[in-house]
């Protein structure tokens, strides 16, 4: 056998793999594009006469129980819930879980809201690790403003804590350093009037707050963020977050919808037994347990994505910090997509076991191995053709038309992508303004795909062999600057 | 297979040029036609605002002005005024009403309501509330039965503005054929307002001689609430037994709670110990808001029903039941009591 001759159709399957690769990942990614396209022209064109405030700011409106599970949130708390009191809504209360945090997390609660203990009845309809210590309510009348505290158990916990002592009849999980627009309440209910009947969950579209102005809990004036991980990750969110989730939403197949931002049916969080607690990524847990469930149960039921509430977050500004969330968020997926693998190609399950989950196993599961061996690759390949350019081999093992196509495919189609997500941006709800902001973005695309993209495959890799491990997990306590001072 | 890489690679490359030239332009051009936009549109509001509000001649100038626009002024300024409407009340409003149309926006919004486009169709349907004219009902009432849920849901919107009675029974049509417009509707009812009472009362007469599967008695009696129609407590009373019809019994406790009904209370307290959990706590909401002290005693026994929610329901409605309420909530062991109580005493600042 031609050793060489082995390598050359080695390396060459391999090239033409990580090319086919590319060209469907990017591609699925584009068929998302065009359906999210297709959704948001449709709610544009009705913006004018769609009269939302007048269609949801009546006293008809359901209920909303907005959960903030807290785990040493001392420095950004009291903004946080602050600026969920003062969201628009008929009929809302803010029930702040502390998970028994070391800090003065709910010492800074009680004195900002002027609380005092109260025996408030948390019935254990969900059962929970952790023990309720106390309850307090806000002596401010206008504040509807519910505080638990309880021994530490896990956000998911917490949040199943939260479910408990909710008394409205939906309930919306936020992120406590999470920042909602005015009327974010107001938008992510609309699906439950659309469809009372069907509609069990919707989200918003989580962006990144870091750069822009925020004044009293609310982000005031948009901006690009100047330093490189937060601005790559406002392009990430958009495409991925807001074009990728609408387009899944509008198949009828989204499979994910943010903790940072998501509003449930009270009734089926309880028939589902709250949030699982040997899971780390416990919000997008709950939404596949969700579809499962209705696929189990028969019931046509329907979790939707709304591109126009938002929900602000704070993006890592550090390679230490983002590393830990990526890994912790590819971790979760990982166990999600692991505990649930018996729902993939099964119609019982709909679109979401037919299409989005084996999307999710092939283009998200997998996607930073092949991006890690691709990149390996890659380089054994440039080193290869660099080798024979300089006349010290004349191998020839590697097809330069190959390694060219990969670069186009995998490189220039993602910039093409995220490029194509900023004009829909534009085109749509066109948060950012300025030529600065633009040109920032426009950056941003090609930046991404230099070295950020590599490590973040890398990390996502160490987050896959962590679920497989199964190496104890913790509350993923992130080191913020805390929003507003950016 | 290098002739297709190369023309791959250059349509790629192509394209990425062309996105970041044209978000490059389309920012700057976008941001440029907004700043005229924004100009010409503050313009107008203050021509619009000084013919309903101004001094007479200041006002007199103004409406002539708008009479005299054709052709895109006229475009902004039908844009502008519907934009306004819905926070312009009385004479102003009625001003601009007759302003648009003498220029014709009726016929235009009838018009748009016939387009094949189901977004000028729902924006028809939109200018039509809006306008808040009789003459468009035909118009409209056909409108409830397109194919579209957006058009069919700016109908209900819009019958509700109109306020012509006729449109209730339609209306509850509407409903029944797609029950994601029943917060619509009873906001529509709520809207058309007492004259809309004898159709909703001769409709749950008839659903309680003749019981249907569907909701449609249980937002008949929910919408007989939201008007207020104190006339229906008898109906609503007798809509509370088992009709075997969803939700109808829980649908007229709260109503008749919202009419504050004394001749409901009996049958309320009765309604109270019946299995259904939503029938159990629409009882209990609605004696809290009737309010007769003398039902404390009964009430509280419901308190160790073992439901949450009722016994919430209850403990909430004790305490607007005044001292016997609280002396029943001080004497239970129940741990919603003493929720109710504590509750009461940080909101009162004790």
């Amino acid at each position: 056998v031609d050793l060489l001759a082995v390598v050359t159709w080695a390396l060459n399957s391999f090239g033409w793999f990580f090319v086919g690769y590319s060209v469907l990942i990017n591609t699925s990614f584009l068929t998302l594009t065009v359906l999210a396209v297709a959704d948001f022209w449709a709610y544009l064109r009705r913006l004018d006469f769609a009269a939302y405030d007048e269609t949801f700011a009546e006293a008809l409106a359901p209920g909303i129980s907005i959960l903030m599970p807290a785990y040493n949130e001392s420095a950004g708390i009291v903004e946080s819930v602050q600026a969920m009191t003062a969201l628009r809504y008929p009929d809302f209360e803010v029930v702040v879980v502390d998970d028994g945090s070391t800090d003065d997390t709910a010492a800074r609660v009680v004195e900002a809201f002027d609380m005092v203990e109260v025996p408030i009845v948390v019935p254990e309809d969900i059962l929970t690790s952790g023990r309720v210590t106390a309850t307090y309510l806000s002596r401010r009348g206008s504040q509807n403003v519910l505080l638990v505290t309880k021994t530490n158990g896990g956000k998911a916990d917490a949040l199943n804590v939260g479910i408990n002592a909710a008394r409205k009849q939906l309930v919306c999980m936020v992120d406590a350093d999470s920042l909602l627009d005015p009327d974010a309440l107001l938008h992510v209910s609309r699906p439950f009037a659309d469809d009372p009947e069907r509609v069990v969950a919707s989200g918003g579209v989580v962006r990144v707050a870091n750069g822009s102005r925020i004044s009293r809990g609310r982000v005031t004036g948009v901006r690009m963020p100047g330093r490189w991980l937060p601005r790559i990750q406002v392009v990430e969110y958009l495409r991925a977050f807001l074009v990728g989730r609408t387009g899944w939403s509008r198949m009828g197949a989204l499979l994910i919808i943010s903790g940072a931002f998501g509003l449930f049916r009270k009734d089926v969080l309880l028939e589902l037994g709250g949030l699982a607690r040997d899971c780390i990524g416990e919000d997008a847990e709950l939404v596949v347990r969700l579809h499962r469930w209705l696929g189990d149960q028969g019931r046509d039921g329907r979790v939707v994505f709304v591109a126009e509430p938002v929900a602000w977050t704070e993006a890592p500004e550090d390679r230490a910090v983002l590393r830990k969330q990526r890994r912790r968020w590819h971790r979760g997926l990982t166990e999600v997509l692991t505990k649930h693998r018996a729902m993939l190609f099964r119609p019982r399950y709909g679109r979401v076991g037919m299409v989005s989950m084996p999307w999710f196993v092939a283009f998200e599961l997998l996607a930073p191995f092949v991006e890690v061996f691709g990149v390996l690759f890659l380089g054994v390949a440039l080193l290869l053709l660099w080798l024979d350019g300089s006349g010290l081999t004349h191998l020839q093992l590697v097809n330069q038309d190959v390694i060219w196509l990969l670069l186009g495919t995998s490189l220039l189609y993602a910039v093409v992508l995220t490029l194509t997500a900023l004009a829909i941006e534009e085109l749509s709800f066109r948060r950012y303004r300025g030529l600065r902001d633009i040109l920032i973005a426009i950056w941003a695309a090609f930046e991404e795909n230099l070295g950020y993209r590599q490590l973040n495959a890398w990390w996502r890799v160490g987050g896959a062999v962590e679920a497989w491990r199964r190496t104890k997990h913790d509350w993923g306590d992130m080191q913020r600057r805390g929003l507003g001072k950016t | 297979v290098r002739d297709l890489v190369r023309v791959l690679l250059v349509a790629l490359g192509f394209t990425t040029v062309a996105l970041v030239i044209g978000l490059v332009a389309l920012r700057v051009a976008r941001e440029a036609r907004e700043r005229r936009r924004t100009v010409r549109m503050q313009a107008l509001r203050e021509v619009v605002l000084t013919a309903l509000m101004g001094e007479p001649d200041e006002a007199n100038r103004a409406r002539s002005d708008l009479r005299g626009r054709t052709g895109p002024a006229w475009t902004d300024l039908e844009e502008q005024a519907f934009a306004m409407m819905p926070k312009i009340k009385g004479d102003s409003h009625d001003a601009l009403v007759s302003l648009l149309v003498s220029k014709g926006a009726a016929a235009h919004a009838v018009a748009l309501a016939r387009s094949r486009s189901q977004v000028r169709r729902a924006r028809g349907a939109y200018r039509l509330g809006a306008l808040g004219q009789s003459e468009d009902l035909s118009t409209l009432l056909g409108l409830l039965r397109d194919h579209a849920f957006l058009v069919r849901r700016m109908t209900v919107r819009a019958l509700g503005q109109v306020g012509n009675p006729l449109a209730v029974p339609p209306l509850l049509d509407a409903l029944t054929a797609d029950p994601r417009l029943t917060r619509d509707v009873l906001a529509a009812l709520g809207r058309i307002g007492p004259v809309a009472a004898p159709h909703l009362r001769r409709e749950l007469r008839r659903s309680l001689d003749e019981p249907s599967p569907d909701r449609r008695a249980a937002l008949t009696a929910t919408g007989l609430g939201v008007i207020g129609d104190v006339a229906s407590v008898p109906l609503l009373v007798a809509a509370l037994s088992d009709h075997g019809q969803p939700g109808l019994a829980a649908a007229a406790a709260d109503a008749l709670g919202s009419l504050g009904a004394p001749e409901a209370v009996r049958p309320l307290l009765g309604s109270v110990r019946r299995p259904d959990p939503e029938l159990r706590v629409a009882a209990a909401r609605a004696l809290g808001a009737i309010g007769q002290p003398d039902v404390a005693g009964s009430l509280a026994a419901a308190l160790c029903d073992g439901d949450h929610e009722t016994s919430r329901a209850v403990a909430g409605a004790l305490l607007r039941l005044g001292a016997p309420g609280r002396e029943a909530l001080e004497t239970s062991a129940s741990v919603y009591a003493a929720e109710a109580l504590a509750v009461q005493r940080v909101r009162q600042g004790v």
